[in-house]
């Protein structure tokens, strides 16, 4: 059984290997983009942001190796994965920012309406 | 052995597979509830492009399980599709928090414009009585000074009032009033009670003064010297009283603040033991009451004069 995982695994890797293509420059350019971006709103300061950057980046890290050993097929994959999670982790920062400034904003006006105006004498 | 019963297990595993629905792998299960979530969110009204680009995306996941249920690249495009189905669902919440706030913004626009403008009315409402409060200000400040301009005159015409008197009379304070002293012998000849020509000059110059002075109650007293019967001296003290009293009504002093008072000898200012003396006592006192305008402005120079000898 452990052989037979073995050469599932080592099959097409071995293949590929042999094929020798890598994940296009502009898929790593733009899922590096996206990872960028997600650091630079911030998501590192939201949990739940934080997690699917750091999938992003490690996915990053996995599709560089798979790459380098000529997966270029699976590293396109990997990089999909990893754009998609940095895109997610901007999201959700931005959905943070957005709704904290948006409770701020509806508390401003409800506390401003409650401020006493002055009076004519 | 080993390789065969593996061979056997795959077998069966294959003819499972294919006689049953295969398994979607976890992440195309939540991509699929995701994104019926997302549809069903803000997403639907403010981020279409992005729905439907997720929905592209499980699309191409669909039918990679459709095509190849088990493999990577169906997990693959599962995980993505899922990922694309959690960000258009949080980018539908942003754009309508993005929303709430801007209307907050717009409302609290509004509302700092109303209040605002409630500020302003009642800042100009209080301009407005501060204007009106200065005009009270200024209008009570020339009423003052009016009034004092008013009081200074009448405190002069007083004082003249005084002065003048100063010149026919003797003219001092007492606690019953301001008291003016006629000498009986200018007034009247002996014994008699009409007024002499040269004393309704006198009297005419007294009735000015009290005029002047606002006199509002006075009481005319007669006097004699001790000589004859008190009967008479009595007598004699009323009717030059009266006399004096009739005449200063004919001079404008009305009747109803004047009375006269007839005492014969019984207040005399010295012994009448001498012909000197005598005379002093036989005078008219006009008593000017406490409550006439004037008492005020004489009393601070009229004390020193109170104990000089009557002018006769």
């Amino acid at each position: 059984m452990k052989t037979l995982t073995r050469w599932i695994i080592v099959a097409p890797l071995a293949l590929a290997a042999c094929g020798g293509t890598a994940a296009s420059t502009a898929r790593m350019g733009a899922t590096q983009a996206a990872i960028r971006s997600a650091g630079e709103v911030g998501a590192e300061h939201n949990p739940t942001a934080a997690l699917h950057l750091q999938y992003a980046r490690e996915q990053f890290t996995q599709a560089e190796q798979l790459s380098r050993n000529g997966e270029g097929e699976r590293a396109e994959r990997v990089l999909a994965r990893a754009e998609a999670d940095a895109e997610l982790a901007m999201a959700l920062s931005r959905r943070t920012a957005a709704m904290t400034a948006a409770q701020q904003a509806t508390a401003q006006v409800r506390q401003q309406a409650q401020t006493p105006s002055p009076t004519t004498p | 052995m080993k390789y065969i019963t593996l061979t056997t297990l795959l077998g069966i595993a294959s003819l499972t597979g294919c006689a049953s629905t295969p398994t979607p792998p976890r992440e195309l299960v939540e991509a699929r509830t995701t994104f019926q979530r997302a549809s069903q969110g803000p997403a639907a009204r403010l981020a279409l492009v992005d729905l439907h680009n997720a929905q592209g995306d499980l699309d191409r996941a669909e039918r990679s399980f459709t095509d190849d249920p088990s493999s990577d690249v169906t997990r693959d495009l599962s995980y993505v599709a899922l990922r694309r189905a959690q960000t258009v669902e949080a980018r539908g919440d942003t754009l309508q928090a993005d929303q709430e706030r801007e209307r907050a913004e717009r409302d609290r626009a509004a509302l700092t414009g109303q209040q605002l403008a409630q500020t302003q009315t009642a800042l100009q409402s209080s301009q407005e009585q501060l204007q009106n409060t200065q005009q009270t200000v200024v209008q009570t400040q020339e009423q003052l000074a009016a009034e004092r301009t008013r009081r200074e005159a009448a405190e002069r015409q007083a004082a003249a009032a005084l002065e003048s008197l100063r010149r026919v009379a003797a003219v001092r304070e007492e606690q019953r009033g301001t008291v003016i002293t006629l000498s009986g012998e200018v007034l009247f000849a002996t014994g008699e009670s009409a007024l002499l020509p040269i004393a309704q000059q006198r009297l005419d110059q007294v009735a000015r003064a009290l005029i002047d002075q606002g006199a509002r109650h006075l009481v005319v007293e007669g006097h004699t010297d001790s000589r004859g019967s008190a009967a008479s001296n009595q007598a004699l003290s009323l009717a030059r009283a009266q006399s004096v009293r009739t005449y200063l009504i004919s001079r404008g002093i009305p009747a109803g603040q004047i009375e006269a008072s007839g005492l014969g000898p019984s207040r005399p200012v010295a012994p009448n033991d001498t012909a000197e003396n005598r005379a002093n006592n036989r005078r008219v006192e006009i008593v000017v009451s406490p409550a006439a305008q004037v008492r005020a402005a004489v009393a601070p120079q009229a004390q020193p004069q109170a104990q000089a000898q009557p002018q006769r």
